[in-house]
């Protein structure tokens, strides 16, 4: 008995510590819920803790509470579609989300948790739909609201999906800004299509903007050689040297710099031959 | 009676001055009853109303009350409750949203506005009567401030009704002054953000909606420049460019009216150094600060101690900047009210977010006061890859490359956007210092523990294993994070991604000294080597509170619950940190030197001196082919360089030929002091060949007795001389020696023999007694 006690007060120390101090906030929430039970927005609150701490199951019962107390919101059915996302109660949480959705057909947000739901099942076609919705509605747009996009339409895996995905990434360097991020994933959406003077054209203007430019000049060599290009491929590999050589000691020295140098002259070797 | 207060200070006209403005001073000339009661009512209206004759009651310049000695006008003393009015007109007080009115009062007091109660302080609820006490003592000159909102006042005439209650019948004092004025026109702010090269955002916000003004120069008598927008906000963001790195220019701030803020002597903001220059860097870093209490300003206090006026370059806040949720009510006096807002008006402020920040705010819509607050570069306007979010960013400052994560909720993975991103980044990079900062940190046994995966929702494990590896590679210096109420100073470590236990100083400390303290007065600096990755990583979440823990992570060379704040300085290839306590001590510091020759090395060849890394980070070292002895052997590779018939020292030792073992005891006889002894290996007090015995312990061997013996002058003295037969001497005893004689059967003093004064011989006819 005593050897399960000290287990348990173990675990109990560990799982307060794992948390902060969410423990004494859904404490305090609890006592204020005492002296106002018919207050929604404390269960609201108490709700959006225990889903911060984790507990899922009992988030679910306060978000109950205040449908039950204040009629159902958007801010519910949201409420309501992340806990049981995060118990992998896919369909219930979908249900949830297409509540939320027809009080607000505009929620950027609910159609932003849909797609992740629906890529979690595996239904990329779906969950595209949903984050190309959420991409429509959104207000402030982040590097994320379009590689999630272009991820999904990339996990579709068609032509046209590629070719879309490609898209939004262009739709995000025009929308946002000319990240690398994009142009990257852009690269290789294209060699996917195997596209490679496309995939060489994007490969060119990462280098362009590059602060630094080895690895895009390899990249691109290793373009170049898929397009049986060799010379422009050499002519490449020799740029990457003399961007390393020209580099700061501390960087020239360093471990990838130094795998890299091996990845060029394992290709300039291949090309040689 | 009527004494009408006309302040011709019309609202419009106040704001064009542009700054807090009074429209009821204090010192103003009030009416007072100080008769021991209250005042009666007259045609049935009572004395807090509008339209109360108080023509009958006394007027007097304030401060009004007696017992403390500052009073312009002394009244009665003893009276429990006395009762002021006065008149004053306010011509369109609907211009501004609301007003400020700053009572002084001692002991309590209930305060009329057009014979409607706007606020009472130290006083208990209910109508108050005369003899109403004050709830309690409120100190001498007590100050509070109602806001009070513009419908309250009358566009014209407004009354002013008080009454200031004792908190007992003994008092000896009582005190009343009161003033109307408008409430500072920004309420949060100025601050600056997203600090370049060559360019500033400066941040405010004003409790009315107005336009934004940045007038800026390079010396305070000449702010000439102006940057605006004329849309009517409240909270204002101005960006300005175009200006020149390294510079100083002072600012103020100002709406369509006149000046609002500034300017002052240090409300400037100096624009960051040319990426890659060398100059020295301070930056102040804020570690899960947002209590807003006491604890939190001490921490503040003791690093403006620190600083004193020297300027800080750069605030980092690690997280958790306002609890316990974030919300802009918290920010408010967790940042910006009597708290860092001397320092954010001239120095750059730049963040993370922590978990409790993000309990308001959303990095996937960047919303909430978080985001609000703060601006933070995405498009890579501050150097760096552009991120395209601010949750994520990077910048740079003179030669510090800075990158900034965020571990609360954006996805950790390897292979996402911000994985993705920071790797772009720092492989983009050329700074000769990077330092990375996120909330929830790689390593801490403190209030939260970096071993739990279901700790932070396994923040703290994802960081450690997706992140450090590539940051470590690719050459980062120092890693900052809060979330743990402690301070946690780790080695000089690269390579560890497990938990505690599978830290081993001997593997994951960088040589030479990484195991040490990295302190100058102790195992000497960290030398950060060009050819070994390595980092310093700090667990430093107490700017505002501290949690009792463990404490215990082996990774740490320092660990404790103490409050404090970190202050790093860099000056070209030198990096000092410290932890300066909220008691201003300097409980823990290291600096971290970047080597760029000399760097030692050990190659593991004994035949190579002075072993550096080359330019390809091999260690090697200058070959030494001497042969001193010259027996074919080099000197590196030889046990006896200078013995030209040994390579090794053997049994015998250098310069000395190996021998045989004659008595064959197994000590050769080169080492075997009784060589023919096989029983002994150096002669005892008894000699080789005989065994040591000694039974009365005196130091003499038994088997040593003599026969016959002959002591002479230059014998020894203060000695015992034994004898089994005949002891014959000359000897002569100084002065206070002796000498002891024992013989079998005779002891003879030849001629000669002399015991000089003091001195003593004892004769014992007994023979050998040892």
């Amino acid at each position: 008995m005593k050897t399960y006690l000290i287990i348990l007060f173990s675990l109990v120390v560990v799982s307060s510590f794992a948390h902060g101090d969410l423990d004494v906030r859904i404490q305090t929430t609890t006592d204020a819920i005492l002296l106002e039970p018919d207050n929604d927005s404390l269960y609201l609150s108490r709700g959006t803790l225990y889903y911060q701490h984790e507990d899922f199951m009992k988030s679910i019962r306060d978000f109950e509470k205040v449908e039950s107390l204040a009629g159902p919101s958007s801010v519910v059915y949201m409420s309501y579609a992340k806990s049981w996302y995060k118990l992998s109660k896919y369909e219930f949480s979908l249900d949830n989300i297409d509540l939320a959705l027809t009080l607000n057909p505009k929620n950027a947000v609910a159609y932003r948790l849909k797609g992740e739901v629906l890529l979690s099942m595996g239904e990329f076609d779906r969950a595209s739909e949903n984050y190309a919705l959420s991409l429509e509605y959104t207000e402030k747009l982040i590097t994320e609201s379009f590689i999630e996009l272009a991820i999904a339409l990339d996990s579709v895996n068609t032509k046209e999906s590629i070719l879309k995905s490609i898209n939004v990434l262009n739709d995000g360097r025009k929308r946002l800004a000319d990240l690398s991020l994009f142009k990257t994933m852009i690269v290789d959406q294209y060699i996917k299509l195997n596209k490679l003077n496309d995939a060489i054209q994007m490969q060119s203007l990462l280098i362009e903007g590059a602060n630094r430019k080895e690895r895009h000049y390899f990249k691109r060599a290793k373009l170049y050689v898929k397009a049986n290009d060799l010379s422009q491929a050499k002519a490449d590999i020799q740029k990457a040297y003399e961007s390393i050589n020209s580099l700061p000691p501390r960087y020239i020295r360093s471990k990838p710099i130094d795998t890299l140098r091996e990845e060029l002259n394992a290709l300039n070797l291949k090309i040689s031959k | 009676m009527k004494k009408l207060v006309l302040l011709f200070c019309l609202v419009l006209f106040c704001l064009t001055e542009g700054k807090t403005q009074t429209y009821l001073p204090f010192g103003s000339t009030w009416s007072y009853y100080d008769q021991g009661n209250k005042p009666s009512r007259i045609m049935g209206k009572n004395w807090e109303r509008t339209d109360y004759n108080d023509s009958s009651w006394d007027q007097a310049p304030a401060q009004l009350g007696y017992g403390d000695g500052d009073e312009a006008t002394v009244i009665s003393s003893g009276v429990l409750t006395a009762y002021f009015r006065i008149d004053f007109n306010l011509t369109n007080p609907g211009n501004l949203p609301s007003y400020d009115v700053n009572l002084l009062y001692d002991d309590g007091a209930v305060i009329y506005l057009n014979g409607s109660e706007i606020g009472r302080v130290n006083m208990p609820g209910g109508n108050p009567n005369y003899s109403t006490l004050a709830s309690s003592n409120s100190g001498d000159n007590a100050q509070v401030t109602f806001n009070v909102p513009s419908s309250s006042f009358n566009n014209g005439t407004n009354v002013f009704a008080v009454e200031v209650h004792q908190n007992s019948s003994t008092s000896t004092d009582l005190s009343f002054d009161l003033e109307v004025a408008s409430p500072p026109p920004i309420t949060r702010g100025p601050y600056l953000q997203n600090l370049t090269s060559s360019s500033v955002v400066v941040k405010w916000r004003t409790n009315f909606p107005t336009e934004s003004i940045v007038r800026y120069g390079l010396s305070q008598g000449s702010i000439l420049n102006a940057v605006s927008d004329l849309n009517l906000k409240t909270e204002h963001e101005i960006e300005i460019t175009g200006l020149a790195s390294d510079s100083i220019y002072f600012y103020q701030i100002e709406n369509d009216a006149g000046i609002i803020a500034g300017p002052e002597p240090d409300m400037y903001f100096k624009i960051a150094p040319p990426i890659g220059s060398t100059p020295v860097i301070k930056a102040w870093i804020l570690g899960d600060p947002g209590t807003a209490n006491s604890n939190q300003r001490a921490v503040r206090d003791a690093y403006y101690n620190y600083i004193g006026a020297d300027h800080t370059d750069l605030m980092l806040f690690l997280g958790d900047n306002a609890y316990n949720s974030g919300t802009d009510e918290e920010y408010q006096y967790a940042m910006f009210e009597n708290m860092y807002e001397d320092k954010m008006k001239n120095t750059a402020s730049w963040s993370c977010l922590g978990n409790h920040d993000g309990y308001t705010a959303d990095s996937p819509t960047q919303s909430g006061p978080y985001y609000d607050i703060f601006t933070f570069p995405t498009t890579g306007e501050a150097g760096g890859v552009a991120s395209g979010t601010e949750a994520y960013y990077s910048f740079d400052y003179g030669n510090i490359h800075f990158i900034v994560l965020e571990s609360y909720e954006t996805d950790r993975n390897v292979g996402g956007p911000m994985y993705n991103w920071a790797l772009s980044d720092i492989q983009s990079t050329t700074q000769e210092w990077i330092v990375a900062i996120w909330h929830h940190p790689a390593y801490t046994k403190g209030s939260h523990d970096s071993d739990n995966v279901n700790d932070s929702a396994g923040s703290m494990q994802d960081m450690r294993e997706n992140f450090l590896p590539i940051l470590e590679e690719n050459g980062v210096d120092l890693v900052m994070s809060g979330h743990s109420h402690s301070y946690e100073r780790s080695y000089f470590v690269n390579g560890h991604y497990g938990n505690s236990t599978t830290f081993d100083p001997a593997v994951h400390t960088i040589p030479i000294n990484g195991d040490g303290d990295g302190q100058v007065t102790g195992d000497g600096v960290y030398q950060k080597n060009i050819c070994v990755p390595g980092s310093v990583y700090i667990t430093t979440g107490s700017a505002g509170k501290i949690s009792q823990a463990n404490l215990d992570h082996p990774v740490m060379y320092y660990s404790a619950a103490s409050l404090g704040s970190v202050v790093m300085e860099v000056d070209g290839p030198e990096m000092n940190v410290k932890f300066v306590r909220d008691n201003g001590n300097i409980d823990d510091f290291f600096t971290i030197e970047k080597t760029s020759t000399g760097n030692v090395c050990d190659d593991g060849d004994p035949c190579t001196l002075n072993d550096t890394f080359d330019a390809s980070c091999n260690c090697v070292g200058v070959a030494q082919p001497m042969d001193t002895d010259l027996d074919g052997v080099d000197d590196c590779l030889d046990g006896c360089p200078t013995d030209p018939l040994k390579i090794a020292p053997g049994s015998c030792g250098c310069g000395f030929a190996e021998s045989g073992d004659t008595d064959n005891d197994g000590t050769p006889d080169c080492t075997d002091g009784c060589p023919n002894d096989p029983l002994k290996t150096s002669p005892g007090i008894c000699g080789c060949l005989k065994a040591d015995v000694d039974a009365d312990m005196d130091g003499i061997c038994d088997s040593l007795c003599l026969t016959d013996l002959y002591v002479n002058p230059f014998s020894d003295q203060n000695k015992i001389y034994e004898v089994s037969n005949k002891i014959t001497s000359d000897a002569i005893l100084d002065n206070s020696l002796y000498m002891e004689f024992s013989a079998g059967f005779e002891i003879h003093m030849n001629a000669g023999f002399e015991i000089k004064s003091g001195a003593s011989l004892h004769a014992y006819i007994l023979g050998c007694t040892n």
